[in-house]
């Protein structure tokens, strides 16, 4: 019923534009959200939004609107409005019309998980903050669940429709300002256990008994896996672009075919991955292929799309994003060691595990330059145990000479929003400040 | 419109909800990106919805929809009713709200001159490619970027108190940035402030003002500059900050930590908590005696300015840091009666499908009596960083870090030659406690900024920050070295 209303939709634009080539992206979503703090329910939303992209093209001119209203009336005085910009505009010899091909995707589109209403939504959240509160602690946290539809057609008569469900929670365990973390992300609510979710974070409340005042330097550190998706989300940011690449923005540029990490990191971006949400297909409705961005530390390919294959000279691998105005890797996968996290742990004689990051960024893009605070769960390992817990640190690193320090790779993958990593152990990962007050 | 928000008030009354709002939004935007002088991106967007929230049995539920029409007002009312009766069953004590005097009717327009949506595309893209133009003074230039946003947008919300609000708000930013590449080595620099300039309530006079064609070839000059510059070492000094960037540490660490939701626990999954602990107020000494900052938005032409925010309540102007003490929240209906106030006025959401938050209106440090002659002559050895490249603050906004875009050496009152890769760190009361002078009021200016992330669904505010310029001492700076 979806598919056809958006279907009806895009017939209508396509109709109503004589432009020489026309893409149309509808999506339409369903968001619900509920937040907890201080163990109650805080916040509790819903949202429908809807979002119509329309690009058309006269020639080599092109240009793009977007309506978040599906009025027809509107549709046609956007399109008459966007020729006359169009045609305003200058030519662009870069400019590519992708035919693409036909698609459809709905294999992360579950049921079950659709279905979830208010009642339920406040019933697990409820059930977080009622084991939480047995703990002896406070609960913080947010359950959201997302029902996507989207669909792509454009004017050579090829279309493409994928949905959607995911679900994401975030727990925050407080015991006297102190504070523990732990998330869940699928496609499916039947893989979510609230057992699964907590025990680590309630249980680690406890090594804030013996806490120390640690000072900046460079420590070695197991990364968990999601601090590993924060520094993989930004390293994609900075380098896997074939736009950014083209710009000679990206650490790539001059690097592609040399080892720019150790021989250990091995990066792909796959949308096949069952963890991920990713579909077969790009903005330009072409066929994504799996690709490997690093392979045993050699930079080997960068996402592109019809425009910036053109430009560079490399075969198109369906990563459009924006119609053919940008790519990127949406689905990137670290390639797992052969070590479980327990062992990593063991094998540490001085050092500090890491669970999350807090409001990272970049310093220099080319040069892969970040920086970051820890939160939510600081801990110290001495003699391969973990014995308590310490200040939030600030790291600045270059993430390639990172790279080249990892140690040891987990050897469980774990997808945290929509980025499939295992646990890292880096050696001299460098802290340039420390939390003080 | 109105006819769609009295029916919404009524399905609301007739459920007997304690208090409901509808925001009926109607949003247009304009982006234009030009990149040496093509025009990369031109688009538009339109956008038309409303969002119902309601207060029943001492929580809140909302719910939103593109769908304006009577059947999915009366859907979305009754969803926005079941979500609040579900939240109550998980409530401890249920939330009182802040009394308030409602207006019945305002009708308020944000100051303009000129409607950049009645400009033609011909003179906006030949302003632009100018400006792109003007900045390909040397062949290690790889790109000169000019841009211009515009937004008009159309705001109706009425209460279960009676309110019948329009707000209709005109606005514009605009910028150019300069790009330069040599060797491996990459620089930039941008006009007048980086990530897409600056942003006020004004139309398109706003863009003409600039004389971004002007200030093309000195931004040009500068980044080619930075391409052979020195960094900055790693020491700890006296350190000037230039408006747009001292606009953004006020952002960071006095705007944000200063919300009241987020002390009170409502932000600490993603955007964190604060140092700024009900125990602090009236008691923490933030920053020296100098240091006087106001959430004000009063000032309409501010992009943070208004005359009510979205929960009716009118725009306000309060004392944050009062001769460096802590003495002031922003706050909201719900938030205020914890400190035993009324709401100061800061509930604003992001479009017609979220839900209002407390969000920064225009949060402002008030100007000392320097000149920028006096204020650079008073230093012996120190740096004056401008612009900014990178933020980061940690989750109770304590502990900051800085990347700016250019810096220049201060050596015996005199400004010399250029760093390159400026970066200072430190701890938010300590670093406002060093600060020993601040700019005048005829360099104080309301710096725009467009997108201040927060909540759940992420949401973007604009906001603005007054500034001139600050003087700190014994500032670590050339944290790390690349």
């Amino acid at each position: 019923m979806v598919k056809e209303r958006l279907n009806g939709i895009a017939r209508e634009i396509l109709s109503a534009s004589d432009a020489d080539f026309t893409r149309v992206s509808i999506s339409l979503s369903e968001t619900d959200l509920t937040r907890f703090a201080n163990s109650e329910i805080h916040q509790n939303v819903s949202q429908e939004n809807i979002g119509i992209g329309i690009e058309l093209a006269y020639g080599s001119k092109h240009g793009f609107t977007t309506l978040d209203y599906p009025d027809p009336e509107l549709i046609k005085s956007e399109i008459k409005a966007l020729k006359a910009l169009v045609i305003a505009g200058k030519d662009d010899p870069e400019f590519c019309a992708a035919r693409g091909e036909n698609h459809e995707y709905s294999e992360k589109y579950d049921e079950e998980t659709a279905s979830l209403g208010p009642k339920s939504m406040a019933d697990i959240a409820g059930g977080i903050i009622a084991r939480t509160n047995k703990a002896g602690q406070e609960s913080f946290g947010s359950l959201s669940l997302r029902r996507e539809h989207e669909l792509l057609a454009n004017s050579f008569g090829s279309k493409a429709f994928s949905e959607a469900t995911v679900v994401e929670l975030v727990t925050i365990p407080v015991k006297n300002e102190r504070t523990t973390y732990n998330e869940f992300f699928s496609h499916r609510i039947s893989d979510y256990s609230e057992e699964a979710l907590l025990a680590a974070p309630l249980s680690r409340m406890d090594l804030y008994k013996n806490f120390s005042d640690l000072k900046r330097g460079k420590y070695t550190v197991l990364l968990e896996e999601i601090a590993v998706s924060d520094i993989i989300r930004f390293f994609n940011y900075m380098v896997s672009s074939g736009r950014m690449l083209h710009e000679k923005q990206s650490a790539f540029y001059g690097n592609m075919g040399k080892e720019i990490t150790g021989k250990n990191l091995t990066l792909h971006d796959d949308h096949t991955d069952p963890r991920t949400v990713g579909k077969p297909y790009d903005s330009e409705l072409n066929t994504k292929e799996r690709i490997v961005l690093i392979e045993n530390g050699v930079a080997k390919n960068v996402a592109l799309n019809e425009k910036y294959s053109k430009l560079l000279g490399m075969k198109n691998n369906g990563h459009s994003v924006m119609g053919g105005q940008n790519t990127m890797c949406g689905n990137l996968r670290l390639e797992t060691g052969d070590a479980p996290k327990d062992e990593i742990i063991s094998g540490i004689e001085n050092g500090l595990l890491i669970t999350r990051f807090h409001y990272t960024n970049v310093l220099d893009m080319r040069k892969t330059i970040f920086t970051g605070m820890t939160r939510d769960g600081m801990y110290i390992i001495k003699d391969g145990k973990l014995t308590g817990t310490g200040n939030n640190l600030r790291f600045t690193i270059n993430i390639l000479d990172a790279f080249k320090n990892i140690k040891a790779l987990g050897k469980e993958l774990v997808c945290i929003g929509g980025v499939s990593v295992p646990c890292l152990k880096i050696e001299d990962f460098n802290f340039t400040g420390e939390t003080r007050f | 419109m109105k006819e769609f928000g009295l029916y919404a008030l009524d399905i609301l009354s007739s459920k007997k909800v304690t208090y409901g709002d509808i925001r009926i939004i109607s949003t247009k935007d304009q982006n234009i990106v030009i990149r040496n002088g093509q025009a990369e991106f031109n688009s538009k967007r339109s956008s038309l919805g409303f969002g119902i929230r309601v207060f029943y049995d001492g929580a809140w539920g909302f719910a939103a929809s593109y769908d304006l029409s009577k059947k999915s007002i009366g859907r979305i009312a009754e969803k926005a009713i079941g979500i609040a009766k579900e939240s109550s069953r998980y409530k401890k004590s249920k939330v009182v709200l802040s009394p308030y005097d409602a207006c019945d009717t305002a009708d308020f327009v944000s100051p303009y001159k000129l409607n950049p949506f009645d400009i033609s595309e011909e003179e906006k893209l030949a302003l632009l490619i100018g400006a792109s133009l003007s900045m390909k003074t040397d062949p290690k230039i790889l790109y000169g970027i000019s841009n211009a946003s515009f937004r008009e947008e159309d705001k109706l919300f009425m209460s279960t108190h009676g309110q019948e609000i329009r707000q209709r708000f005109v606005q514009t930013g605009a910028g150019i940035t300069a790009i330069a590449f040599h060797e491996g080595e990459v620089a930039k620099r941008s006009y007048p402030a980086s990530f897409g300039g600056d942003f006020r309530n004004a139309g398109w006079e706003f863009v003409k003002e600039l004389d971004l064609q002007g200030k093309g070839p000195v931004i040009a000059g500068e980044a080619v500059e930075l391409l052979t510059a020195p960094g900055v070492p790693h020491t700890n000094t006296t350190l000037v900050l230039e408006g747009s960037q001292l606009a953004l540490q006020i952002h960071e660490s006095c705007g944000h930590p200063t919300e009241l939701d987020r002390v009170l626990g409502f932000e600490r999954t993603l955007a964190g908590t604060s140092f700024l602990t009900l125990d602090k107020l009236y008691d923490l000494k933030y920053g020296s005696d100098i240091v006087n900052i106001t959430s004000d938005a009063t000032n309409t032409a501010a992009l943070g300015g208004f005359a009510y925010d979205d929960e009716g309540i009118p725009a306000q102007c309060s004392f944050l840091v009062k001769d460096g003490l802590f003495v002031g929240y922003q706050t909201s209906r719900e938030t205020a009666p914890v400190i035993g106030q009324c709401s100061n006025g800061c509930m604003r959401a992001d479009g017609y499908h979220n839900i209002p938050l407390i969000r920064m209106t225009s949060i402002n440090l008030l100007p000392g009596e320097h000149s920028f002659e006096s204020i650079i002559s008073e230093v012996e050895d120190g740096f004056y960083f401008a612009l900014n490249k990178s933020w980061s603050i940690d989750d109770k906004r304590l502990n900051f870090q800085f990347g700016c875009e250019i810096a220049w050496e201060i050596k015996k009152g005199k400004l010399g030659k250029i760093f390159k890769n400026p970066s200072y760190t430190g701890i938010t009361p300590e670093f406002w406690g060093s600060c020993d002078a601040i700019g005048s009021a005829e360099h104080y200016r309301i710096w725009g900024i467009p997108n201040c992330g927060k909540g759940e669904p992420s949401q973007t505010a604009r906001v603005s920050h007054g500034a001139s310029f600050a003087r700190f001492r014994n500032v670590e700076v050339g944290v790390s070295q690349w």
